[in-house]
Order: C-alpha cells, then structure tokens, then sequence
C-alpha cells in the first residue's frame, strides 16, 4: 500500500480540492484553482504547523510552485537529519 | 474647490501643465499625462466613430491597467456613460447589467463573452489614431458612471453617478488625504468598485502617480515594489493589511520612511491590526473611510489622530453633512442611535430605472443608509451594524440568497442557508458558512469545486456544516440569527 503524497495531501486539505485537480510539481500555484492571497495565507499557516516553525519571507518568495513546496519540505527534512 | 467643473476638465489642465510628469508606473513602462490624455482623446475618437452617443450607457470589463483609465474617462469625453463591471464576473451577471443598463457596447479584456456588442481594450486604446476628440463632451449634470451594487434582496442595483458627484468625492477625499501632484499612489483595487475607482478619480483631480496592480497575490513582491518605488501613498483594504501582516511580518515598517498616506475602506479593521500598522508607520496619514458607492467616502478617521476615540470611525469628510434620524427621519440628539444619513454633492443621483428604491433612499435629509449608529457631542460616528444579512468578505458583499440558491442546485442537497462568521484566519473580516441539510452526506470538496464555476471566488463558503434542519419561520423564512446564535458567531 503506498503512502499518500504529503504536499498533495497538504493543497488538498488546505485548498479543499477534489482528487481530479492535478498537482504534480510543475503545476504552479497561481494556476491553481481558488489560489488567491487568502488561500496563500492557508497554506503558509498549514506549513508552518507542519513544519512547527515560521517561515521567513525568503521562503515564503520562493514557493511559487508544488515543487517548491516539495523542495522547502525536503530541505526541511534533511535539516533535522 | 479648485477650477473646473469636471474630472475630464481637471487631467486636461493637469496634462497641459506637466504633460512630462508620470501618470501610470507600469513593469511594461511609464505614461506620462501628456501620452494619457492624447490617447483618452483618441479612443473618445474611435468610440464616436463606432456610432456612441453621449449618454448612451458602455460597459467597461477588464483587469486594472492604464488602458481600463484611458477607456473609462474616454467614455466620460464623449458624454458617455461608464459602467465599470468586475472582470470576473460570471457570464450570467455580465449578460443581466448589459442588459438592465441597455448598454450600447461592452469593452472587453481577458476573458470570452457571448455579449452582442463588443469591442477589445487593446484596439479601442492603441496608440495612436483618428484626430482624437480634443475638447470633453460631458456638464457637471451629465450622468458620469452607473456601478453596479449588491442589494438586500438578491437584484443588484445600478448606482449613478453624475460628473459633479464625482468630482465632489474626489475633491472631499483629497481635502482630508492631503494627497497631491508630486505623490506616487499604488493601488491594488479593482478599478470596478467605488474605493479603486476613487483613487482613479483623485488622480485625475490632483495629477498624481498612480502604479496600478490587479491583486495582492504577490504580497512579498507587492511590498518590494512599494519601497523600491518610493511610494508615498497606498490603498487597501483590511484584509489587504492582514496578509501583508501574516507573510511578510513587519517588512511594511520600511516604508516608513516614505508612506505619507494610506487610503483604507471596505470593511473594518481588526483592533490589533490597526495598532500593528500605526506602530509601524507611526509618521504616515493612516485614513480609513465609511461610504458607500451611493455616498463615496462619507466619513474618515485618521488612526493616528483618533487614537483616544476607540471604535469611531471618524467624522464627516469634508462638504458632507451626517445626522442620525429616527423612522421619522428627525435628527435625533447625540449618543441616541438611528439610521446614519448622509448629504453632500456626492451623493448619487438615483438608482438606475428603479424610481422605487431612490425614492427610499433620498430624501431631503439626505440618503439614508441603512446603517445604524451614532454621533458623540464632538460630532464623531460610531457603527453599530446593519439589519439586513449581507456578508462582507474583504470588502465585497455578499448576499446569502444567492449563494443558498446555487447550493440547493448541487445533487443531493434538499436545502441551505448561508451566514457570515468572523473569518478563521482573521483575515478578512468575514467568510461565509453554509449550512446544508441533504438525504446523505455531500463531499464539502466536491461542492466548492462546483460552486466554483458558478459564483466569484469571495461568495464559496469557506466553511460548510451538515445540519439536519434550517430553522424558519411559520411563513417558511430562514432564521439565520438562530444559526449565529448557534454557531456562535457574530454575523455583523
């Protein structure tokens, strides 16, 4: 059984989309459906609890794709290894 | 008030006298006035050569750019009459204002559109062209705008504008911004709603800088660009702060040193984010209006000097008059609540074909809100909400109705009420909370995918509950203060 994609349960949850949006890391997040700097807001919330830290606003720059998101979890990730 | 009786009288001498100074600050390039007013010209020009007549009514559809200024007061050139639309808009409602306002033409921008008569922003503004129409056709009395407003019972309601109401609000505005030629403004409004559009018409007036932008979906690169550039005045709403606030923290304090004003409107402001952003501009006007698009900017306050007066917000802008009235409409004394009413030369002329509802809101007090508050025995005004079940997301209405009536359209839904409850991120103001009853539990996900090509993106509820009854009245209205009272929310 293999285990769900943590970044797309992540937007999932955070943008309430159904399984048929696509999300694979070349999607860009303004082309998301429903993206807006509300839903922008969400995600950097849903990130910092996941990531139980702030993100500083380099970060917050740099996220303009899923895989940017993917990026900052994996640096995360290598950080605490 | 300065020389000149209309807004298209005022960029004229502004252009004559600095035909050099900037206009827009654009990432494509820079317009200076000189350039702005020549092209207004041009496509006032083309607009007559399609047969425009002044007076006839010309919806205008595109995202924030400086070719959306140079058609809208091209309309008012030729006497015409703008009605600004947002350019999101399902095609449904797009169809119903062309037609409520029996529209000669729609100019249009950035999306498909099955309306009869339309013609694209790009080729009614290019560059150059037919001798362009040197000389305004518009008087004070000519009808200048009609905007399109949210109403209490689900039909939006035209609001016009003449010429001289207008430029009232842009004079009183600029009275209390003390906002001028040499500033550089960055407005990240849609020039659809009253608040962009009066920054727009401010500029027009004082022949300012303005840097247009379409959204905040960039808030970190939004706040770069205000420093970079210098800026010295800024407009937004709340929510607009609120996020600004949440991704880039207190990075707005280094503007500070610039930032002469801010224009805020729409919506109130959390307490804690108004300390926030007047210990980050401690030196910056910080003005926050009460208006409406029947009454533009009816009362300011500007948070630095009303500091000692919690809750008010502010006084009546300059060349406006507000009373509290009682059913009868008599003035009733300080710290007694009524309806707020609201007179000065800014106020509409009337609602669009609807003798009806201008005939409630006019009177010879003035125009009556529908708002309650009061005044203090200094003349300062309090809010203290309204009767009727409009939710204000970031600043845009939303009416309850409508959104109930789509969800019911969703499979498996046998009913639904809407209510507005304070937004969980605190960003903006309210969100809306649906309540829906159905025979077995509908994916929330798979209705908001839904509802998405149905509605504008601010009226999805951003929080959906199964219940297993709407409470209504023996005449079968919904009860929604019952479900704020259960919810615990407060729906104001």
């Amino acid at each position: 059984m293999t285990n769900p994609d943590p970044v797309v349960a992540l937007l999932r949850s955070s943008l309430q989309l159904t399984d048929d949006v696509p999300l694979d890391d070349a999607v860009e997040l303004s082309a998301v459906p429903g993206w807006d700097s509300f839903a922008h807001v969400r995600l950097v919330i849903e990130l910092e609890a996941l990531l139980d830290r702030r993100l500083d606003m380099d970060e917050i720059v740099a996220l303009t794709s899923i895989g940017d998101i993917r990026t900052l979890l994996n640096g995360n990730s290598a950080k605490s290894n | 008030m300065t020389a000149g009786s209309t807004l298209a009288q005022h960029l004229i001498r502004n252009a004559s006298r600095a035909p050099e100074r900037n206009a827009f600050l654009t990432r494509e390039g820079d317009m200076q006035y000189g350039e702005f007013v020549a092209r207004i010209g041009w496509t006032a020009s083309r607009l007559r050569a399609r047969g425009i007549e002044p007076g006839e009514r010309i919806l205008l559809c595109a995202p924030n750019s400086p070719e959306v200024a140079i058609a809208y007061f091209a309309i008012h050139w030729l006497g015409a009459v703008a009605v600004p639309v947002e350019p999101g808009i399902p095609e449904a409602s797009l169809r119903w204002i062309f037609a409520d306002c029996d529209a000669r033409l729609a100019i249009v921008e950035g999306r498909e559109t099955d309306l009869p008569e339309i013609v694209s922003l790009g080729a009614i503004t290019a560059g150059s062209g037919p001798g362009p129409l040197r000389d305004p056709c518009c008087e004070p009395n000519d009808d200048a705008d009609i905007l399109y407003t949210t109403g209490t019972t689900g039909t939006r309601k035209g609001v016009v504008l003449t010429h001289g109401n207008i430029l009232s609000a842009a004079v009183n505005i600029t009275e209390f911004l003390r906002n001028g030629e040499n500033d550089i403004e960055v407005v990240p409004l849609p020039l659809s709603h009253s608040f962009g559009l009066g920054r727009l018409r401010c500029m027009a007036l004082n022949g300012n800088c303005v840097v247009l932008e379409r959204n905040l979906s960039n808030p970190a690169g939004f706040l770069k660009q205000l420093v970079d550039l210098r800026a010295t005045g800024l407009a937004l709403v709340p929510s607009g702060f609120e996020i600004l606030r949440r991704l880039t923290r207190d990075c707005i304090g280094t503007a500070s040193t610039h930032l002469r004003y801010i224009e805020i409107g729409s919506m109130p402001m959390r307490d804690d984010t108004r300390g926030w952003l007047m210990r980050m501009l401690p030196d910056t006007r910080i003005c926050h209006h009460y208006g409406l698009t029947e009454a533009s900017r009816a009362a300011f306050t500007e948070y630095h000097s009303d500091a000692d007066r919690p809750g008010t917000i502010g006084r009546a802008a300059p060349n406006v008059e507000i009373t509290i009235r009682d059913e009868m409409l008599a003035t009733v004394p300080a710290r007694k609540t009524g309806e707020i009413v609201v007179r000065g030369a800014m106020v509409m002329r009337e609602y669009w074909k609807r003798p009806d509802l201008t005939a409630a809101a006019l009177s010879e007090s003035g125009l009556r809100t529908g708002d309650h508050g009061y005044l203090d025995e200094d003349g300062y005004l309090y809010l203290l909400g309204r009767e009727d079940d409009l939710i204000n997301v970031g600043g845009l209405k939303v009416i309850p109705e409508e959104v109930e009536e789509k969800i019911r359209q969703y499979p498996g839904v046998r009913d639904a009420v809407c209510i507005g409850i304070p937004d969980p991120l605190g960003l903006s103001g309210q969100c809306v909370k649906a309540f829906i009853v159905a025979d077995t539990p509908v994916s929330v996900a798979g209705l908001k995918a839904w509802l998405r090509g149905q509605l504008e993106e601010y009226k999805i509820p951003g929080v959906i509950e199964h219940c297993a009854e709407i409470p209504r009245t023996s005449s079968g209205k919904p009860q929604r203060y019952k479900l704020r009272e259960l919810d615990g929310a407060n729906g104001s």
